[in-house]
């Protein structure tokens, strides 16, 4: 008896000693766990250099400038490429300036002796003493001085189809582009017959173009001057000229990384399109590159801005003027700051940040120096337009810029419902065409009417948006801010009486005695999409309009958009570059994508008078006037008008007012939050290398880093002494039992 | 043992071109090559690079029959047939949406995922178990009770709430850990975080699971016996108990295994850790067909083969089991 007591005394005190021992490794390990540092930076610099953390959500997807065009990947390539020219960094509206080119040349006409144009060109001179960074592709790895004939490998690849250029149809405009893109294919055509894999990949690329013969319209009047020539006017392609497509490209680049596969190499070579070789400012760290995690851009010593002060090129100095007024009081310009060499920051991190969340609490943390404000914490960062005292008290600051953008509701003008489409499918309309056509204009301002976009913005964007009253947005030649577009504000009793013209009273079709059912497809699916659509179509519900909701995916979307099978639909565009033309063509009615499936005019709206003004303006300076002759449509008569550009836009503008194809919804406006720390910073509507302009005080950021991130142990040790006065009396209690 | 094991292996050859027949057709149900073309060259690609791209990527072929080759080729020269070869061969090509060659791809998720994953998947397995010992040990006590509430409060809490609860409380405000970031030379720095919330997130539901059949075996005969035998707890849970719970325990774990190396998507994404789980996932989101299939394709072997080491590891808990 005495033996089993005291053997089941032993079991209960090894049951304990046991579930002790666990309990306490287990409170063990909860303690040093707080132990640790926060900061996502182990091996960062010392303080000797100069760097700017930020964040990317996407992995590079291209890093070719010529094949490239998203914003993301611009920013990489603008800093390690360099065009012929850029945008002043602060002034507003948008100027030209000299990158790579001495200066932004003046176009030079020539015309035959009847006065017809026959060329313009724009004569380019480049800096000398360019050089390209180091890289393998170069002989003995060192990289070569940039000259024109660089250039002129740059616009034959753009025209090569192997490069695959998004916007290759824009530089169509210069002089024998065309044909040698024809000729060029001929060429690898001819090569690739009777071969196997790609022969033009064996072949130096420089050699490949020359066989094709010459481009026409790009001649290489000196080593650092060439002429871009066209034999019409168009004005814009000075901006197609200012963007990263138009680059100085090594040909060397192009064939050693690109070229045919090299047997033997230890690891595969890189492709030129993930392997940039530019003149910039700054190039990739080759050594700590990981494209799904980490980025680092470091400044290239030998870039000619830092070499040649003397040029004072303006990519290579502050603007010695602020760009707007506001600029001075807001800290973007200082005196101090004005005419100083850029840039001054030594390395730009990117660490990829897919989240919005975790983004945004390492900003808060001091380890990004910029964010955008995550939807979830706006309420928290901004109060009344401005920072809230918790985020200012922080050192946080805050600049807004309205988006080079517009976002709209269309409406499928070839859609006998609803638009107006060239010939009606019912012949009963078609034989009544002009009262058909303005009972269906009547029934668009009415659907317009009724959406309040202030509400929208406010509701979905954090009010972060400008009430769009046209295709144009603040900020660019043509807007127009007194402008209010009658058909573009909330009024529910006009959009009620319009309907009712439109032969639609309290919203109901005739024909049927139920309110009008109509359709709007959408191609996104998620619930913040449909509360988005649901808000359209609950507006026109009250004025009685019943629309169905059709959302599928974006691929089914797609399918439809180019089918046509569409009435309603919602979509954005973002600007190419900075003029009224890249807004307003997408509207004109051969960019119908009834005419071509990736045509810009989803909304399939023809108008012969619109399309005839649009090319007026098209190719028009803004400053310019064009006179022209028209017969005046009521009375027959002859007369000769001229207009500037300015009162061409509002011709088009007032037309698209009248025939409503799009509800104009919104213009973004992008807040960016940035520590004090960090200084000189404008955001800046069209994608480039500003943040060479960029200012970063190290010393303040890793005092404030060091005050915001102490660990706080104390809850470690209280969780482990927690677990176990939890659970001691428990084991203590099932000892007694046993016992 | 062998003939059962060749026999599983060929009937896993029909599962896997079964899996990548429904993957090709679902997917091309519902996309089309000109979506993959624009995903890839952005919403403003013409339609001429669009045509181009289609082409040099080769979803310019019918899908299942060529009406305009003769002979074979109208099945050979098949976007099917071509998908076929290049999965069968384990030449995955490059990627659609960068160009970037698959394999390097998964070579470079691979390393992130498994460090990840591994010792998530050990560390819940030694803690569950080890919980559910305690709590079976104390059963009918108020720690077994609380520890149940605990596991169901655990289970009812959505993934998603632990990510930014741990880089909330212990990234943010306890400033532990950092939040998020990933390096290979400071793994573990960047590991930890995610490591806790990985184990802790998929406690409540395995200890639950543990405990139901570690409390059923403790009321077995032969525990009974071995405490009658004066035998220490210890002893009874870790040399008895466990090795009869086996059979439910392998047949969880070792379907865990393909996970580990598929990597986990929230985690990953939340934590910016460059694994095989976000790469699936982004693949999924921008219609990059190629990683997609390379990815399910070495999934579905993966579970096959998972399948199989579980019926084998049968036969090694329980020598009554016998593979025919």
């Amino acid at each position: 008896m005495r033996g089993s007591s005291a053997h089941r005394q032993g079991q209960g005190a090894r049951t304990t000693t046991g579930s002790l021992a666990f309990l306490v490794f287990l409170a063990a390990l909860l303690v040093p766990l707080g132990g640790c540092s926060n900061s996502p930076y182990p091996d960062a610099d010392n303080g000797t250099k100069v760097v700017y953390y930020s964040s990317f959500s996407q992995p590079p997807k291209h890093l070719d400038p010529q094949l490239s065009y998203t914003v993301s990947d611009g920013i990489y390539l603008s800093l390690c490429y360099e065009s012929l020219m850029s945008y002043a960094y602060l002034e507003r509206p948008l100027r030209l300036q000299p990158e790579l080119a001495l200066a932004v040349p003046k176009p030079v006409e020539e015309r035959d002796s009847e006065g017809k144009l026959v060329e313009i060109s724009y004569a380019f001179q480049i800096h000398s003493n360019v050089f390209y960074i180091d890289d393998p592709c170069f002989p003995n790895g060192k990289g070569r001085e940039a000259t024109a004939a660089d250039f002129l490998f740059a616009f034959k690849r753009l025209a090569d189809p192997e490069t695959n250029c998004p916007v290759v149809d824009s530089f169509g405009h210069i002089l024998g582009f065309r044909e040698f893109r024809t000729r060029l294919t001929a060429r690898r055509t001819e090569l690739m017959k009777g071969s196997i894999g790609n022969p033009s990949r064996s072949i130096d690329p420089r050699q490949l173009y020359a066989d094709a013969g010459d481009l026409a319209g790009i001649r290489i009047t000196g080593k650092y001057s060439f002429e871009v020539v066209m034999d019409h006017q168009y004005p814009q392609i000075m901006y197609w000229l200012a963007m990263r497509f138009v680059s100085a490209i090594p040909w060397e680049a192009v064939a050693y990384y690109d070229g045919e596969e090299h047997v033997g190499e230890k690891r595969k070579r890189d492709d030129f399109d993930q392997r940039p070789v530019g003149t910039g400012p700054y190039r990739f760290e080759w050594e700590t590159y990981n494209r799904e995690s980490r980025i680092v851009l470091v400044r290239n010593e030998d870039w000619w801005g830092t070499r040649h002060p003397e040029r004072r090129a303006p990519a290579a100095f502050f603007p010695s003027e602020p760009g707007t007024a506001l600029d001075r009081d807001a800290g973007i310009w200082t005196v101090e700051r004005a005419g100083k060499p850029v840039p001054s920051i030594d390395r730009i991190e990117w660490y990829r940040e897919k989240e919005a969340m975790p983004r945004f609490n390492k900003f808060l943390q001091g380890y990004y120096d910029a964010a955008a404000i995550p939807h979830e914490s706006f309420d928290r960062v901004i109060e009344n337009d401005n920072l809230t005292s918790e985020m200012a008290a922080h050192g946080i600051r805050l600049v807004k810029d309205v988006g080079l953008d517009v976002f709209y509701v269309g409406f499928n003008m070839d859609d006998d419902e609803i638009g107006a489409p060239t010939t009606f499918s019912d012949a009963k309309l078609e034989s009544n065409r002009a009262a058909e056509l303005a009972r269906r204009r009547k029934l668009r301002q009415a659907l317009s009417l009724a959406v309040d976009m202030r509400e929208y913005i406010r509701i979905f964007d954090n009010s972060l948006g400008v009430p769009a009253q046209s295709p144009l947005p603040p900020g660019l030649f043509g807007y127009e801010q007194d402008y209010q577009n009658p058909y573009a504000q909330h009024d529910i009793p006009r959009a009620e009486e319009l309907l009712r013209e439109a032969g639609y009273p309290n919203g109901i079709d005739p024909s049927t005695g139920e309110p009008l059912h109509l359709t709007y497809d959408a191609g996104n699916t998620s619930t913040r999409a449909r509360a988005i659509y649901n808000f359209y179509i609950d507006a026109w519900k009250k004025i009685g309009i019943n629309v169905e909701l059709a959302a599928t995916d974006y691929n089914k979307f797609q399918e439809k958009m180019h089918s046509g099978r569409y009435q309603i639909f919602s979509w954005g565009w973002i600007a190419d570059y900075p003029d009224p033309e890249n807004f307003l063509f997408l509207l004109y009615g051969p960019n119908s994508s009834k005419h071509g499936d990736h045509n810009p005019n989803h909304a399939r709206y023809e108008n012969a008078r619109y399309d005839r003004y649009f090319k007026r303006m098209e190719t028009l300076k803004n400053e310019e006037s064009t006179t022209w002759e028209e017969t005046d449509q009521v009375t027959g008569e002859k007369r000769t008008v001229t207009m500037s550009r300015l009162e061409i836009i509002r011709v088009l503008r007032d037309t698209l007012q009248e025939d409503c194809p799009w509800i104009p919804i919104m213009h973004s406006v992008d807040y960016l939050l940035y520590h004090d720390w960090m200084r000189y910073v404008k955001p800046h509507p069209i994608t480039g290398s500003y943040m060479r302009f960029y200012s970063i005080d190290s010393e303040t950021r890793a005092e404030r880093r060091h005050e915001w991130n102490q660990p706080i142990h104390w809850p470690a040790v209280a969780l482990a002494l927690g677990l176990l006065a939890f659970t001691v009396p428990g084991i203590v209690m099932v000892r007694r039992e046993r016992r | 043992m062998t003939i059962y094991i060749i026999r599983r292996l060929l009937m896993g050859i029909p599962t896997v071109l079964g899996v990548l027949f429904i993957l090709f057709s679902l997917f091309f149900w519902i996309a089309k090559p000109e979506h993959i073309a624009v995903k890839a060259l952005g919403e403003k690609a013409r339609a001429e690079q669009i045509e181009q791209w289609i082409q040099d990527h080769g979803y310019n072929l019918p899908k299942f029959y060529n009406d305009s080759c003769s002979g074979w080729q109208r099945i050979t020269e098949t976007r099917l047939c071509q998908f076929y070869r290049s999965m069968l061969s384990f030449n995955f090509g490059r990627s659609d949406l960068d160009d970037i060659s698959i394999v390097e791809k998964i070579h470079d998720g691979m390393g992130p995922s498994l460090a990840l994953m591994v010792p998530v998947f050990i560390a819940s397995l030694v803690a569950a178990i080890s919980i559910s010992l305690f709590v079976a040990l104390f059963r009918g006590t108020y720690i077994d009770r609380f520890a149940l509430i605990l596991c169901v409060v655990g289970m009812s809490i959505v993934y998603f709430v632990y990510i930014i609860g741990g880089q909330y409380y212990l990234g943010k405000v306890l400033r532990w850990y950092p939040i998020s970031g990933w390096s290979s030379q400071h793994m573990i720095h960047f590991l930890t975080l995610p490591f806790i919330v990985g184990t802790i997130a998929g406690l409540g539901e395995s200890v639950r699971f543990y405990r139901t059949i570690m409390v059923n075996e403790i009321g077995s005969d032969y525990i009974r016996t071995a405490r009658a035998k004066g035998l220490g707890d210890a002893a009874i849970l870790f040399r008895h108990l466990l090795k009869n719970a086996m059979i439910p325990i392998l047949t969880r774990l070792v379907m865990a295994i393909p996970f580990l190396f598929t990597g986990s998507l929230l985690l990953e994404s939340f934590f910016g850790i460059p694994g095989l789980g976000r790469l699936t996932v982004e693949a999924i989101l921008n219609n990059d067909f190629r990683t997609i299939s390379a990815m399910v394709y070495i999934s579905s072997l993966l579970y096959i083969a998972a399948n199989l080491l579980t019926d084998i590891s049968y036969t090694l808990v329980d020598p009554r089991i016998r593979l025919q």
